[in-house]
């Protein structure tokens, strides 16, 4: 989600400069993480459904304390479930795009041991696309934008955000503000 | 055996948890959010193993009972063929 300017005075980030104002904390639309939980949800559902079957598992496989057993496999089952939908929402959390008065960071979480930092400068950048691709995007506006800069590194994209034009348009006036600034000096 | 294998993975969710916790807090871009995620988190977390090891104490304990009395019936058997 794009969060509004009244929001963002309790957010601070590594490497910040102590005069650089935060306009907007990018990430990624909620329907990419959704997907994931809904896989989350389906074996959740399916694993405590299981608890009303007891009778007939204990009957069909002449066991006893059955519900104790599947008690205790639905609980270490739901207990990964939980951690993994942490993790998942910690790589949702974490995968970033700020937008400042300078310049755009973005943080890039990829699993919990592999973290990628790069900045975008608006006086590098040269061309901004966005793109909104398939009938799902269409529907809930996400899709990427992708910023084409000076730099060394070339290419800098913002993965399925919401709002793509927006956040297009939002770059567009800060690298226009950035070049009339260099154009004064 | 078995008691040895739960307890590597409570271990493991533990060692997965503390993890968590050291992301959320050290790379956070919202210290205040992230204090509150955390104590649900950890909440939740406490409870699940909690439930799971009192669950893993008494499918223990009746593994225990049936297999001692699977014994003693062994045993009768034995001393009635004699």
């Amino acid at each position: 989600m794009i969060q509004r300017i009244d929001d963002l005075s309790q957010y601070h980030f590594r490497g910040q400069h102590d005069d650089e104002k935060i306009i907007s904390i990018i990430h990624r639309h909620w329907f990419d993480i959704t997907v994931h939980y809904i896989f989350i949800a389906i074996i959740a559902i399916a694993a405590l459904s299981s608890l009303f079957f007891v009778d007939l598992i204990e009957r069909a496989l002449n066991l006893s304390h059955t519900m104790l057993f599947m008690l205790l496999a639905n609980s270490i089952i739901i207990t990964i479930l939980w951690l993994y939908g942490f993790l998942l929402w910690i790589d949702y959390w974490l995968d970033v795009w700020i937008v400042t008065d300078q310049r755009v960071v973005n943080i890039e979480q990829k699993g919990l041991f592999s973290r990628y930092v790069s900045e975008l400068h608006f006086h590098t950048v040269q061309d901004i696309t966005s793109k909104v691709q398939g009938i799902i995007p269409t529907i809930l506006n996400y899709g990427d934008v992708e910023v084409q800069t000076a730099a060394e590194n070339e290419r800098f994209l913002f993965r399925r955000v919401p709002n793509p034009y927006a956040v297009k348009a939002m770059l567009l006036e800060y690298q226009r503000k950035a070049y009339q600034e260099s154009m004064k000096r | 055996m078995v008691t040895i294998f739960f307890l590597i993975g409570v271990l493991m969710y533990v060692i997965l948890a503390f993890v968590i916790v050291y992301h959320l807090h050290t790379y956070t871009i919202n210290k205040k959010l992230a204090r509150r995620t955390i104590v649900f988190f950890g909440i939740v977390t406490v409870l699940l193993i909690v439930i799971q090891l009192v669950l893993f104490i008494r499918v223990k304990n009746i593994m225990s009972e049936t297999e001692r009395d699977t014994h003693v019936n062994v045993n009768t058997d034995t001393f009635e063929a004699f």
